[in-house]
């Protein structure tokens, strides 16, 4: 025997291993081959790998088993034995060593990886391949055959049966991944559909989703659970019909989720029967065999599972793939939970917000309007007072009664401010196309001035869509401050309205005493004034109006110095609205 | 003979009440003036001289039974359902004015912020008084 006789040999195995044949089948074919050449009268074949320990241990149970009966020297054709086949025997001893038995010879762990004569005429070898033993081949030749044919036999043989259980391996190695990938292959494809699916439809359920997962587990039931302090319910599943969770809220620990919650990881039980869970009372009440699940981690607090299981086990076994897909399934739901909460929660915010305004509208009502009655009151009495008994009086109580007149009328006014102001956040009326420049004249039209001031108007926008009263409130304020602040019987008030790329504009400019750039901040606080009020009379509040209503409007509002002359400019810019800027309720009236 | 009106005022604001009664001095509305706090002490008022005529001037806002429930109760006595009565009020709600109106009162008046405006209302009292025919 010699390599070279084997060499066509060994390259029809491989490419019979590539053909798909099976490999009892073909190291059958070889120690056929063997024996032929060879003159001895018996070969087998049987597989080892290492264990979880890197033990040897024999993975196959077929033996390989080819003999030539010794009256009529015929070669039988390769059969395969069993372990219960009394010719060999194998077992792990008490101190866990792996004992071969061929006759009377036993063979222990360690002297495997050497050659072992079993009589002078037989020898057991391992096929070593990359220094792991692959397999173990047994020989027995003739009577009249001497060591060196026997050890010569043994290398090539050694060497042939390595070669073939690697591209068996290699073959089975490949199947796996093939498997695997359509395995996945299998699953993304599910995943799409049910991530396309709820793009698609914002009425998606979560039963309809674990439905589709449950297909694509082969499982009869999904479900989605919730751990609520050390109980757990069942938040949604996929087939109750087919057989329902049975309790709704139960102790964690008589739930099949146990075991992933206490893994923190994905579980698959292909049959819980053959593992050491076999009597888990999650599994045993709920009549559950196959089971596969995932911790689901909401904004990163474990917060329940997903999971599906089946009465039977598995169709499949559960792969990696499934595992990693289930993995992938926990966090994908995850988001869109999430996100539904996150949603859930944006409208019960809405609504507290609306309900608060409310409330703060009826406060700021009933608090103007409870104060305004007893102030009313006082201002009466004083005014009678002051006309019943006023002829009476001495010039100094006449003094003080105008101006105990005079403050009840200012904080009349100031009521009136702050009721306007708690209202000027909020836009209460539609969005309306307005005609811009007679807008601004009427305002003009209206506004009170002294002979003196003239007022001129520059305006290139023809039309805008906007809300009214706020534009309104704006630039009446504006304009009328300029005039009530203005400190000479001759002035120029300039108003311009122009439309650009990204916003429109609305300046009023005065010729007026100005306000120092240190103030410009402050002028737009509340109760700020920068006058004395007996220079110029006001609450102190109708910037911090202007300024909260340009806000309401999306915009913003500045006060610059005029860079010639005297005076300032105010600004009010307010970016094109994008859509959604609006709610529907004050685009609707756009529209009719 | 035109019989004497006498005029009701009903408010629970006594400010309010001395305001009208300076109001209609001013404009010299001779008239008895009585005051009631609330539609139960109007009642009273009304019940204890059947034969007067009454012109009644009603604050919207009153204690308990407000002006509208009061105009109610008396348009259901057989006795007092021609009473004429203006409504007297500061609130500009379209739904208390609809409601008021529902009850065919004489009018319904605005309370007036400013001394000018309270002579206005009682000149257009004391004309009322002048020259209207009570029932």
């Amino acid at each position: 025997l010699s390599n070279q006789d084997y060499t066509p040999q060994i390259c029809k195995i491989q490419e019979d291993f590539l053909a798909g044949r099976a490999f009892v089948e073909v190291v059958g074919e070889l120690l056929h081959a063997l024996l032929q050449n060879s003159g001895a009268r018996m070969l087998f074949f049987l597989q080892v790998a290492a264990d979880a320990r890197g033990l040897p241990s024999i993975v196959d149970n077929p033996v390989v088993i080819i003999e030539r009966e010794i009256s009529s020297g015929v070669v039988t054709e390769p059969s395969v034995a069993g372990w219960d086949d009394r010719r060999f025997d194998i077992w792990r001893d008490q101190s866990e060593e792996l004992v071969l038995a061929f006759g009377s010879l036993k063979v222990s762990d360690h002297e495997l990886s050497q050659p072992q004569p079993i009589s002078s005429h037989s020898i057991i070898v391992p096929a070593l391949l990359n220094n792991h033993i692959v397999g173990l081949i047994g020989l027995t030749l003739g009577e009249d055959v001497s060591g060196e044919v026997l050890n010569h036999s043994a290398a090539t043989l050694i060497h042939a049966l390595a070669v073939v259980t690697s591209a068996h391996r290699r073959e089975q190695f490949r199947q796996a991944e093939r498997a695997f990938l359509e395995n996945q292959s299998g699953l993304v494809q599910y995943l799409q559909e049910i991530t396309s699916y709820v793009d698609s439809n914002q009425d998606w359920t979560l039963a309809e989703v674990l439905t589709l997962l449950a297909e694509a587990f082969e499982m009869e039931q999904g479900a989605i659970t919730d751990i609520v302090d050390d109980r757990y319910r069942a938040n949604a599943t996929a087939n109750p019909e087919v057989f329902p969770l049975r309790e709704t809220l139960y102790s964690l620990s008589a739930t099949p989720c146990s075991l992933t919650l206490f893994e923190g990881a994905v579980v698959a039980i292909d049959d819980i029967y053959t593992t050491d869970n076999a009597l888990h009372p999650g599994f045993e009440r709920n009549g559950i065999r196959s089971y596969i699940g995932s911790p689901l981690y909401l904004n990163g607090v474990l917060c329940g599972t997903v999971l599906f299981c089946s009465r039977g086990a598995a169709p499949r076994s559960f792969s990696i793939a499934d595992q990693e897909f289930i993995r992938l399934v926990a966090h994908w739901l995850a988001g869109q939970l999430a996100r539904r909460y996150a949603q859930e929660q944006i409208v019960r915010v809405m609504k507290e917000l609306q309900r608060s305004n409310k409330e703060l509208d009826s406060l700021a009502y009933v608090a103007s309007h409870d104060l305004k009655a007893p102030l009313r009151a006082m201002y009466r009495l004083a005014q009678w007072i002051y006309e019943d008994s006023g002829p009476n009086m001495t010039e100094q109580s006449k003094k003080d009664m105008r101006l105990l007149i005079n403050r009840c009328e200012r904080m009349e006014k100031l009521l009136k401010d702050l009721l306007d102001y708690a209202r000027a956040g909020r836009i209460e009326d539609k969005l309306e196309p307005i005609p811009f420049g007679s807008l601004l004249e009427g305002i003009i039209d209206l506004m009170p001035a002294p002979p003196g001031i003239k007022i001129s108007l520059d305006c290139s926008i023809a039309e805008l869509t906007t809300f009214r009263a706020p534009l309104e409130k704006i630039v009446r304020n504006l304009l009328g401050n300029a005039i009530k602040h203005h400190d000479r019987e001759e002035g120029a008030i300039h108003i311009s309205a122009h439309a650009y790329d990204a916003y429109w504009e609305v300046k009023v400019t005065d010729d007026g005493p100005g306000i120092d750039a240190t103030n410009h901040d402050k002028a737009f606080q509340m109760f700020t004034k920068l006058h004395t009020r007996d220079e110029v009379e006001g609450s102190g509040m109708g910037l911090a109006m202007v300024k909260a209503t340009a806000n309401a409007l999306g915009g913003t509002i500045a006060v610059l110095n005029n860079s010639a002359g005297r005076g300032v400019t105010f600004c009010l810019q307010v970016p094109w609205p994008r859509v959604g800027d609006y709610s529907p309720s004050s685009l609707e009236a756009v529209e009719t | 003979v035109i019989e004497p009106v006498s005029l009701l005022i009903v408010d629970d604001d006594e400010i309010d009440i001395r305001a009208m009664r300076r109001a209609c001095a001013d404009v010299g509305i001779a008239a008895p003036i009585f005051e009631a706090s609330s539609a139960q002490e109007a009642f009273t008022i009304l019940k204890a001289r059947p034969s007067a005529k009454w012109l009644i001037i009603t604050d919207y806002n009153l204690p308990v039974t407000n002006g509208v429930e009061f105009l109610q109760q008396l348009r259901s006595d057989p006795e007092l359902c021609h009473s004429l009565v203006f409504l007297h009020t500061s609130s500009d709600d379209k739904g208390d004015i609809s409601r008021a109106y529902a009850l065919n009162p004489a009018g319904y008046l605005r309370k007036a912020s400013t001394t000018e405006a309270a002579r206005a209302l009682s000149m257009l009292i004391k004309c009322y008084l002048d020259n209207n025919v009570f029932p």
